[in-house]
């Protein structure tokens, strides 16, 4: 086919005429000053409290101080990008992050962009990141178990589903540890219809931590249902702050759709820092510790939007599982006690009980669930029901004991069982047990069938009891996860069982 | 600092009753502008001014015998009195206060254009009346030359940016193909 010159020139210039010529209309302002991670803007006289400003290079900001003169933004990127006399644009949106099903298996930036190199996210939701927390009418009580699989916690501080349930303790004391198991211990969740997802927010924590952390998820076959949100160390204080929002939104996607999630936030003492140095660099006024003034709104706000949903609005729920780190055990620190009044319950870490080989080293006399005794299975609640008080009054006696000598002989069974209850509730890192199988552990140190077992030879009872069960008594732990309750006919069968495998060991 | 600002509002406050119309409007502004240059850039005159050997009176007079015919009266009094009370330093952001003070007081809209050319007479007066048909106001206008646009204009009028640059459609393109 043959094209003339002057048809080319046409055919040009009709393409030509239907070039998009839409204009790019913006309010703008100008950068004033930027450093720290802040920006100092004029103009921008109509922008909202939170609103995404865009600035040069690629780089977005967060409108926080919203003043006379000036507008405050906080950067998500490097400053260093932007210089004096730029232009800041306005977005008219507030920071939103994606949401769905798409982001499981993902490890994510703040902002939700994906930082595993598995692609991009194709999600197709996105929701704000800071959003209310639901009224009174919207909530119902938290009635459902979550169960961590770390028997000290699912006997005696039982967490709900809905449930905030404060993690709390000095460095290196298994804080991290404990939501690991537990978010591993989701996995049997997901052959029963409500399954749980995770989701894992990292803040201020060095990188190869958080990639060890992804590491043992996967070989545990946890990152199937997982999201992992991290702003690391190194990442600019504003994304350290934006985290556990960002995380938040990703788990109330499945609390309003009628499924089940987990939060984790390690750690919400880091998030403060982070705010802190936001806040002293927009130069608000500094309060105790120097943290601002609306420090304790910051957690509030955040821990609030856990919950556990009404009938009518599909009964979904969000538990979250914050996490403080405490220097040298001081709980009546400023961000502690904050967070301590803020949720239903703290799980206390004990660094000496640590050291002590106790492990997960869960101070009893200290921890508490406030709600998560309505969700605990009627089966566990029987057989825990006394555990916390023999067990502090274990402690009591065998401090007394280390004084004397010859003690009388309910003394010395308290003791001689007490020190059994404690071996048996010690568990290792990343094998969280079934509440069948702890019901029936726990049954039997509490019946006092281990009384008599060699204290060194405890675990070894253990394991070989749960084999025998497993593979002799299967109907007995069926049973318990079924109907969740020991009926006189099960708990002769739980008898028989035990004596059974004692008179073999 | 909040001394400042007070002082700030009183000094464009005063420079603002000054102006009456839009031709005052541009007068005052161009002078304030040079002043703003001449104390920023002209270490000569930076160095007068914050000598502390020089005699405030002798200040005074020797910005009088200067100024005394090319400025107006109204406003070299104001000049003279930021250079007795040593305020002749906050002169920058009195400028920019009297600026956002003058065009809300005048119905003044501040524009600046930006082309990868250097525009024609006839296309920036049709420009400007456009300018002033669409924004009911008097347009205190500005052109400068930005090669890098490759093509089209940006066009701020006040706070706002409309934006019809090629290199911006290009960026926007970009950030589109590779989906963020």
């Amino acid at each position: 086919m043959e094209i003339k010159t002057n048809q080319i020139g046409d055919l040009l210039r009709n393409q030509i005429k239907n070039i998009d010529s839409d204009i790019d209309i913006n309010e703008v302002g100008e950068v004033l000053e930027v450093g720290d991670g802040v920006a100092r803007t004029s103009g921008l006289g109509n922008i909202m409290s939170s609103e995404l400003v865009e600035f040069p290079n690629g780089v977005f900001g967060m409108a926080l101080n919203l003043e006379e003169e000036n507008v405050g933004a906080v950067l998500f990127g490097d400053s260093s990008l932007i210089k004096e006399g730029d232009i800041a644009k306005r977005t008219g949106r507030v920071a939103e992050v994606p949401v769905g099903e798409k982001l499981l298996g993902r490890v994510v930036n703040p902002l939700g962009q994906p930082l595993d190199g598995k692609g991009p996210i194709n999600a197709k939701e996105t929701l704000p990141i800071e959003r209310k927390a639901l009224g009174v009418m919207s909530r119902s009580p938290v009635n459902e178990p979550l169960q961590t699989g770390l028997k000290a916690i699912d006997s005696m501080i039982p967490i709900g589903r809905g449930q905030r349930e404060l993690i709390i303790g000095d460095r290196q004391t298994g804080k991290s540890a404990i939501a690991a198991d537990t978010i591993i211990n989701q996995k049997s969740s997901h052959d029963t219809d409500s399954p749980v997802h995770c989701i894992y927010v990292a803040i201020g924590q060095k990188a190869s931590t958080v990639a060890k952390l992804v590491g043992e998820l996967e070989s545990n076959g946890a990152m199937d249902y997982t999201t992992v949100v991290v702003a690391n160390a190194s990442d600019p204080a504003p994304l350290q702050y934006i985290a556990p929002y960002a995380g938040c939104a990703m788990g109330e996607y499945y609390r309003d759709n009628g499924m089940h999630a987990l939060i984790v936030y390690d750690d919400l003492s880091k998030q403060a820092v982070a705010y802190r140095q936001m806040s002293l660099v927009l130069r608000r006024p500094p309060g105790r510790e120097a943290f601002p003034g609306d420090v304790f709104y910051l957690h509030s706000r955040l821990l609030e939007r856990a919950s556990k949903l009404a009938k009518d609005l599909n009964s979904g729920s969000l538990t979250a599982l914050p996490i403080i780190e405490t220097q040298e055990g001081d709980v009546s620190a400023y961000i502690p006690t904050n967070v301590i009044s803020i949720t239903d319950g703290q799980i206390y870490l004990n660094t000496s009980l640590f050291n002590g080989g106790v492990r997960p080293a869960v101070d009893v006399g200290l921890s508490v669930s406030r709600v998560g005794g309505n969700a605990q299975i009627k089966a566990m609640k029987k057989i825990a029901g006394k555990l916390r008080l023999d067990l502090a009054q274990f402690r009591e006696l065998e401090a007394f004991a280390k004084f004397a000598s010859d003690l009388d002989e309910t003394t010395a069974l308290q003791i001689t069982r007490g020190r059994r209850m404690v071996e048996v509730l010690k568990q290792n890192q990343y094998v969280p047990m079934s509440v069948s199988n702890q019901v029936v552990i726990i049954y039997a140190a509490g019946k006092g069938y281990l009384d008599d077992i060699d204290l060194d030879r405890v675990k070894e009872f253990e394991t070989g009891l749960l084999e025998h069960f497993q593979t002799k008594h299967s109907d007995c732990l069926d049973k318990i996860s079924q109907e969740g309750d020991i009926s006189d006919d099960l708990e002769k069968a739980m008898n028989t069982g035990i004596e059974e495998f004692k008179k073999t060991f | 600092m909040k001394q400042n600002h007070k002082k700030i509002k009183i000094y464009s406050e005063a420079f603002c009753s000054l102006v009456t119309n839009f031709q005052e409007f541009q007068t005052t502004k161009i002078m304030l502008n040079d002043f703003v240059v001449l104390i920023k850039k002209d270490s000569t005159i930076s160095a007068f001014l914050q000598s502390k050997s020089i005699d405030k009176s002798q200040k005074v007079g020797i910005f009088k015998n200067a100024l005394n015919d090319v400025v107006n009266n109204d406003l070299l009094d104001i000049i003279i009195v930021m250079v007795e009370n040593d305020d002749i330093n906050l002169l920058s952001d009195i400028n920019k206060n009297f600026l956002s003070l003058a065009k809300a007081k005048l119905n003044v809209a501040y524009v600046e254009v930006i082309a990868s050319f250097d525009m024609a007479d006839d296309s920036k007066n049709n420009l400007l009346q456009e300018l002033k048909t669409a924004t009911k106001k008097e347009i205190d206008l500005n052109f400068s030359v930005d090669k890098s646009l490759i093509g089209g204009l940006k066009i701020k009028v006040d706070d706002m940016l409309f934006d019809s640059s090629l290199k911006t459609k290009l960026e926007n393109a970009k950030l589109k193909l590779i989906g963020v």
